[in-house]
């Protein structure tokens, strides 16, 4: 029985190992329709590390986005605690104002600010920021011989300089703006009067809030005034530190001259907030054409005017997400990401049975994205020179890794920034899918253009409008144009530029 | 000997085009081979239509990864292992799909009335006879039979025991062995008649 069952074995094997039978045609059929598939997706593999660098550095710029946001986060919460702990309105605060480039603030030991510095001690706030050209002195005064020393050096200074945020400095000439400030006293309190800003003795000035000290520049001894003078003193960048990491942020600063500087109660220190970081989310709606230059024509249906016959661009749009940097005031870089698409329609164009590089015949497509062949399913090759016609779909996809500088006019909730640039485009997809007439009838088949860059440069000129409707977001409308720098193909018989014309609306958040 | 290597000349020129996904060369490669595939496919399949779903997935394999092939072994034996494995994967996809097939419950009557006018047993019949076991067996038939693989590689292919791997030949062996008798009693019977 067992020798029955391995002789099975034998015979099984010996006769069907030399079987041979004929699939039906239809598994070729439905093989190449997946070959044709495969070849427009191994397209974006081939690019696969280029995106993956592309992915890395979207996801770093995120990444150090969320890093500074959470750092200004942080920042805004340690200024709040500091400017909640040291109350610059304290109405029984002293404030000393000090000499060139220097301003103090003094209170009484009653001032909650110092009560956090030693008795005698003297605080040099410094305005790290660069945009106020003063440091400040808070000290704690006490009737000591220490305090007359550090008067009496005061007093030596010849000038005392107030900033303003801005460009606009305000400048404590003691021979001009101590009138002033005088002036403003003596008109609240009637108490006192200074001619030309010279003070030669004590002039004590009451105010109807409060009364502080306030050393100034040239005065031999110390004047009494109101808080709202001490209170012109700009505190107001969120960069102004204290020594002793005590940060203060008030940016409503305004000229001693200005008469909001009357009362301590009319203070608002509460700063106007503007992140650094914005991203706009967008799409668009896209007009697009190119440019060709006949480079290389091979056949006849490589000329210019052969290639751009009866094809005509068709649909077009962007979208994609920009994180935009505000490098200062009015300058702000943009960066992101975005995917185009770009078709093209062919209407019955004749094409010819051409070589391709491997020497085999086949249909050949000249269009403006280079020459593509169209295998038959049959697997028939036709004769060198064989005519058909066909209709086609031209599917280009990019992805495009902008850089734009952009310039802000800004009105109000309104602002108006035009901007250029450049952009790195990197293919995606090409896909052309055609319906071709052949003797058996219509063939329908999917392939791609061969001779396409990988990549192309591309030049960004926009004018982008941003309405905001809150402290965060705003609706963003920006029309742009798009203009190639170099061709898409290469080793191709014509040279394409693509330029467009984009309308992008979108929603810019603060981040 | 001269034909076996302009055979291999033009596999290889023909392998050359698919690495540079000529369609041409592609289609050439599946004409070249496709009939000895098929019937691989048959062998591991009940009917025609899961055969060619076998040789189609198996040749888009051959063509996407046949930058893997190392020229140093037989192309033909490296085509025959994808489709090999194409079969075991679509038979582990399906195997719980499938009811459990014991020896007392197969009818013989199929195979007794299928191509029953042959005077002798042709080879589409053995054929016939394999794609009518029921799914474990054959697969265990084939890897054993044709394929050459020991019970302990079976098992661990199909993740059954050493056991039933040998259960499931002589199974199939026993089924075969029958349908064959069957056949040829049929065949004398129709000679004498």
């Amino acid at each position: 029985m067992n020798e029955n069952l391995h002789n099975i074995d034998k015979l099984f094997k010996t006769a069907i190992e030399k079987l041979e039978e004929e699939p039906s045609s239809k598994v070729w059929e439905d093989i190449d329709k997946n070959l044709d598939k495969k070849s427009v997706v191994s397209i974006s593999k081939k690019y696969h590390k280029l995106k993956l660098v592309a992915s890395f550095l979207l996801i770093f710029s995120l990444g150090m986005a969320m890093y500074i946001l959470q750092l200004n986060k942080k920042n805004k919460a340690q200024l709040k605690k500091n400017y909640d702990q040291i109350t610059l309105t304290d109405k029984k605060g002293m404030i000393k104002n000090g000499a060139e480039k220097e301003s103090g603030i003094a209170g009484n030991n009653k001032s909650s600010m110092q009560n956090k510095i030693p008795a005698g001690e003297t605080i040099r706030l410094h305005d790290t920021s660069g945009k106020y050209n003063s440091s400040h002195l808070v000290t704690n005064e006490k009737p000591n011989k220490q305090l007359s020393r550090t008067l009496s050096k005061i007093t030596e200074k010849k000038e005392t300089e107030l900033s303003k945020p801005g460009s606009e400095s305000l400048n404590i000439n003691p021979k001009e703006k101590n009138t002033n400030i005088a002036g403003t006293l003596v008109n609240d309190n009637k108490v006192g009067k200074f001619n030309d800003g010279k003070i030669n003795k004590t002039g004590k000035i009451i105010s109807q809030n409060d009364v502080q000290k306030l050393n100034i520049g040239n005065l031999s001894e110390s004047i009494q005034v109101l808080n709202a003078h001490v209170l012109a003193i700009p505190l107001s960048s969120p960069d102004i530190m204290l020594s002793k990491k005590v940060s203060l942020n008030t940016s409503n600063i305004t000229n001693s001259n200005s008469p909001k500087y009357t009362g301590a109660k009319n203070r608002i220190l509460k700063p106007l907030h503007e992140s650094l970081f914005y991203a706009t989310v967008f799409f668009s709606p896209d007009i697009f054409g190119y440019n060709i230059k006949s480079d290389q024509p091979q056949f006849e249906e490589d000329t210019k005017n052969e290639v751009k016959k009866n094809e005509k661009p068709e649909f077009a749009n962007s979208y994609g997400i920009l994180a935009g940097y505000k490098i200062n005031k009015n300058w702000i870089i943009q960066s992101g990401m975005m995917v185009s698409n770009r078709v093209t329609s062919i209407d019955s164009k004749t094409i010819y049975a051409r070589p391709d590089r491997n020497g085999n015949i086949n249909f050949r497509l000249s269009c403006f994205t280079g020459p593509s062949f169209i295998p038959l399913k049959s697997g028939f090759h036709p004769p060198l020179g064989d005519s058909t016609t066909l209709s086609a779909k031209n599917t280009l996809r990019y992805i495009n890794i902008p850089v734009i500088l952009q310039y802000r006019f800004i009105k109000g909730r309104l602002s108006i920034n035009p901007g250029a640039g450049i952009a790195t485009n990197f293919l995606l997809i090409n896909k052309i899918e055609s319906v071709i007439n052949t003797a058996n009838g219509q063939q329908k088949s999917m392939t791609n253009t061969s001779g396409l860059r990988s990549a192309y440069f591309s030049s960004f000129i926009n004018l982008n409008t941003a309405y905001k409707i809150n402290n965060r977001i705003a609706f963003s409308f920006t029309p742009d144009a798009r203009f190639g720098l170099s061709s898409i193909t290469k080793e191709a018989p014509v040279k394409t530029m693509l330029n467009s014309y984009g309308f992008e609306a979108g929603l810019n958040v603060e981040l | 000997m001269k034909e076996e290597h302009l055979i291999m000349e033009e596999t290889k020129n023909l392998i050359e085009g698919c690495l540079h996904g000529d369609r041409h060369a592609q289609s050439s490669l599946y004409n070249l081979l496709s009939k000895k595939m098929f019937v691989v496919c048959l062998r591991y399949s009940k009917t025609r239509e899961e055969a060619e779903e076998i040789l189609q997935e198996g040749f888009m394999k051959v063509f996407q990864f046949i930058h893997q092939y190392k020229s140093n072994g037989s192309f033909e034996g490296w085509v025959r292992k994808i489709m090999m494995n194409c079969a075991l994967q679509r038979f582990r996809s399906q195997k719980y799909l499938h009811a459990v097939v014991s020896i007392d419950f197969v009818s013989m009557d199929n195979m007794m009335n299928d191509e029953n006018v042959f005077s002798n047993i042709g080879t589409k019949e053995l054929l016939s006879m394999i794609q009518k076991l029921s799914p474990a067996y054959r697969m265990v038939f084939n890897l054993y039979v044709f394929e050459g693989l020991k019970h302990r590689e079976i098992a661990q292919l199909l993740n059954i025991s050493e056991g039933t791997s040998k259960s499931n030949l002589s199974d199939a062996r026993s089924l075969l062995q029958k349908a064959i008798s069957n056949s040829l009693q049929s065949s004398q019977n129709m000679l004498q008649i």
